[in-house]
């Protein structure tokens, strides 16, 4: 091997070396984020279950009827898909927008109506460059994400529930298994399912004013709980995404960077072997 | 008074876990007074002031929509999106709230706009009221 060409081994050896450091940059900048984002997570749990306690137990303890548990049959839905704000987190935005497009192709060719809600700057992307109707466009607010702006979102879906844009909400969104493993997963949020009884009736519990507008007025807390949580259990799984991506994005380059130093002292070997053998050839000659 | 136990959760945290003597909420129909021994009762609360009795002195937090819930069991769980003790809220960015909800209630945007800059104005203003009391 000449010379230049040791050059160009060298050359690559460094940049793969930079390009390793920044992916083992953002491995540990992932790293940490998801820890952070999982407490949070974790935390939504208490407040959740009250609340879906609290529904289960007005419609264990009355026949009631709500818009909000109401199935009509206009075939309309609000598609709420959450995705990251930005790459390189190997299949995580990819995963869950082909899941959220999957279903809604399924509802559209079904002759039903389908709207998206695009929260993540990806999620917004993947929508504009395609055939849908976006009824809400929501970049970049997973990360610092404050409950005020979820609650405006939730506020939003149900008073336009209320008003029949649509007769069903779903959400599409990424949840959290383990650091290993994140899955696209699809809830129906609205109208209200899987009400269950749990424990005994106690029919003298008093619901102020009526137990109707006490469920009713729950929706909206229900609502957020339940977006911010798929909000941050999506974040968790991209920060989780993101940090497998570059764990073995970094692994990938320690692997090359080793083959290459291979080659490199391969090549410097043969031509100190080369020098030496025209050194000696030339002093024989003389 | 007999104190009893009250759990006041949000999506965030669990804001409070512990006893008081008394807890004054106001509910969509008005203000609720609950001691210990309250039958079961639950209703929805409106951005307001909630005022919880600990060791015989009040303490306010500005609570925004929410439910209060007095189980079987005598435990009151109080839940909203947003709980602040009158001592932590950030008066500035209340204020800020204020402001660009009123601008956008002045604007005459789409009824859509209007409805979420009048919530979001009566929670500053919550948040205010509750922040010059203490």
């Amino acid at each position: 091997m000449a010379a230049s060409n040791m050059k160009d081994v060298k050359r690559r050896i460094k940049s793969v070396e930079s390009t390793m450091q920044i992916t083992k940059a953002m491995q540990l900048v992932a790293s940490s984020k998801m820890r952070r984002a999982k407490e949070r997570a974790e935390a939504v749990h208490p407040f959740f279950e009250s609340v879906f306690q609290v529904m289960c137990d007005i419609s264990g303890d009355h026949d009631f009827t709500s818009v909000f548990t109401k199935k009509k049959f206009k075939n309309s839905t609000l598609m709420i898909v959450i995705a990251g704000d930005r790459g390189l987190a190997g299949g995580y935005n990819s995963n869950v927008l082909k899941m959220a497009a999957a279903k809604a192709e399924e509802i559209k060719s079904s002759g039903g109506e389908v709207e998206i809600m695009a929260i993540g700057k990806k999620s917004v992307e993947y929508f504009e460059k395609r055939d849908y109707k976006l009824g809400g466009r929501y970049p970049q607010i997973a990360e610092g994400i404050e409950l005020t702006d979820v609650m405006e979102i939730a506020e939003d879906i149900i008073k336009r529930f209320k008003l029949g844009d649509f007769d069903a909400v779903e959400l599409v969104y990424t949840t959290f298994v383990s650091a290993m493993t994140q899955e696209p997963e699809r809830i129906r949020i609205l109208p209200v399912e899987n009400l269950k009884y749990i424990g005994e009736k106690h029919p003298s519990t008093i619901y102020d004013p009526s137990p109707e507008e006490v469920f009713d007025g729950m929706i909206p807390q229900y609502i957020c709980g339940m977006l911010y949580s798929a909000i941050i259990d999506s974040y968790a799984s991209e920060q989780a995404a993101r940090r497998t991506a570059m764990e073995s994005a970094s692994d990938n380059a320690g692997e090359m960077i080793d083959k290459l130093s291979l080659l490199y002292n391969r090549a410097r070997q043969a031509q100190i072997t080369q020098e030496i053998t025209e050194i000696s050839s030339a002093s024989i000659n003389n | 008074m007999t104190p009893y136990n009250i759990r006041i959760l949000t999506p965030e945290k669990i804001f409070y876990d512990g006893r008081t003597e008394q807890i004054v909420a106001k509910t969509s129909a008005g203000n609720v007074g609950i001691l210990a021994g309250h039958s079961p009762y639950v209703a929805n609360l409106v951005a307001s002031p909630l005022k919880i009795k600990i060791d015989g002195e009040y303490r306010v937090a500005a609570i925004s929509d929410g439910i209060i819930k007095v189980s079987q069991d005598g435990t009151v769980t109080v839940l909203s999106s947003a709980v602040e003790w009158a001592d932590e809220i950030d008066v500035e960015r209340a204020k800020r709230a204020k402001e660009y909800a009123e601008k956008k209630i002045k604007e005459n945007a789409s009824q859509r706009e209007f409805d979420l800059a009048e919530q979001k104005l009566k929670r500053a203003l919550n948040r205010l009221v509750v922040a010059e009391k203490s």
